[in-house]
């Protein structure tokens, strides 16, 4: 260290000017120069920066040190634009954790392998495909099956965002996992797409039901009003016609009617809706 | 009273205290300095969470040698440029305009009553802020680019033109 250097240190009138952002700029930069290496003057410092300010600041950094740190699905899903806070809703969903994936997958596989014929094959996957989905929205919002539907009840969070937000996921996770499996359907690819609106319109009845009554006997009534349909369909022999053009609208339809009606019923989920029991 | 170094190791072994000493230290002038570089006071808040986030998780990291100040500032300005990234555009402080600094770190202890002050002092803003990002704020030219919000190309030309200014002034 030179003896000019030594002798130079921040006198207090210029840490005022400086932490005012008064100070001319070139003495500004020489101060910062100085403050880098120079613990005195630090120091120096310390009393013209915003005490409350940064007893804040600190307050925010201690949260964010004791907040647990995310897991691998949080990240891959923030990564994907998800916001952190719903990221962590989606994966205490029990759905995420549970082994119902590889059910829905089991099934699916058992319902090909047993129809050998390939329009049986088509007809129970396609009958069976909408389901699946139907049981995660029921396992996931139960109170039966939900582990934290306590805290969840008690949560001060809108619980119809919440179940949406859940089904969203449900949904999406199905997608996912069955449309591969209707791409392996013979000779009908368009299976592969063709049970996504009839899954669509049925956990949307259910939504609605559910606003009433329990939802899991909601999905239970739903569901097995679906099956009586497609076998009442089968027996009639024009079970084909029920996923073609035309029924495809009709399940848009419902889906979008259900939808309406559980937007209108909704303040039932967050005072005294079925499922919050 | 203990060192930067020992309290940095220390906050690497996971003490909460030695963190908070640490914090009562470094954060005063850190947000002052950053709070010469960005307008905006919620944005500089930020990026010294981000800073103090950064040093409880990578304190380990820190190989020991210069000065603890140093490796925080490292930090807290490039914390700065990511939180300045995602908030663009962003009124730059009248302050981070009107910066200046020395061609060598050190020449800058001083320097305002020299002849090189007042060279620096003579030149355009726009030109003493490049010269402060890449000297003193230890930025690549890139980083410079991000903090005064210019490309990186522009950083590298007021650089050329900075150097020529000053050497006119100074020969």
């Amino acid at each position: 260290m030179t003896s000019s250097e030594a002798a130079w240190h921040v006198a207090g009138p210029v840490c005022e000017l400086y932490a005012q952002g008064a100070l001319d700029p070139v003495i500004a930069a020489s101060v910062e120069a100085h403050v880098a290496a120079c613990a005195d003057c630090r120091e120096q410092l310390t009393p013209t920066a915003d005490s409350t300010r940064l007893h804040a600041i600190f307050a925010e950094i201690v949260d964010r040190i004791d907040a647990p740190r995310a897991n691998l699905v949080e990240r891959v899903l923030q990564w994907f634009g998800v916001r952190a806070d719903i990221a962590r809703l989606l994966v205490i969903t029990p759905i995420v954790r549970s082994a119902w994936l590889l059910a829905i997958a089991a099934v699916l596989l058992f319902a090909l392998a047993a129809a050998s014929a390939d329009e049986r094959a088509v007809l129970g996957f396609l009958a069976v495909a909408p389901l699946a989905p139907l049981a995660g929205v029921a396992i996931a919002y139960g109170s039966r099956t939900d582990p934290v539907h306590e805290l969840v009840v008690a949560a001060p969070f809108d619980k119809l965002r919440l179940l949406l937000i859940r089904a969203t996921a449900v949904l999406a996770v199905s997608v996912l996992v069955i449309t591969p499996i209707g791409a392996f359907v013979e000779d009908r690819s368009a299976a592969a797409w063709q049970w996504l609106l009839p899954a669509l319109a049925l956990a949307a009845v259910t939504l609605a039901l559910a606003e009433r009554i329990d939802i899991t006997v909601a999905a239970g009534a739903v569901g097995a009003t679906w099956l009586a349909i497609v076998v009442g369909m089968r027996v009639n022999h024009t079970a084909a016609a029920m996923f073609g053009g035309l029924a495809q609208i009709i399940f848009a339809i419902v889906a979008v009617c259900a939808g309406l009606a559980a937007f209108v019923g909704r303040d039932r989920f967050n005072y005294s809706g079925g499922i919050w029991k | 009273m203990a060192t930067d170094a020992e309290l940095l190791a220390a906050v690497a072994a996971g003490d909460r205290r030695a963190f908070a000493d640490l914090y009562q230290r470094h954060a005063p002038w850190l947000v002052l300095r950053l709070g010469r570089r960005c307008a905006d006071p919620g944005l500089v808040d930020e990026a010294v969470q981000d800073t103090f986030v950064a040093v409880w998780q990578a304190a380990k990291k820190w190989d020991g040698r210069g000065e603890v100040a140093a490796w925080i500032w490292g930090i807290g300005v490039r914390r700065l440029i990511d939180r300045l990234r995602k908030h663009r555009p962003v009124v730059m402080a009248e302050a981070a305009r009107e910066l200046v600094a020395s061609a060598e770190e050190q020449v800058l202890v001083g320097v305002e009553y020299g002849e090189l002050g007042r060279a620096l002092s003579r030149l355009s803003p726009e030109l003493r802020s490049v010269i402060e990002a890449t000297v003193l704020d230890g930025l690549t030219t890139k980083e410079a680019g991000r903090l005064l919000g210019i490309p990186a190309g522009t950083v590298k030309s007021r650089m050329v033109r900075a150097r020529a200014a000053l050497r006119e002034e100074l020969v």
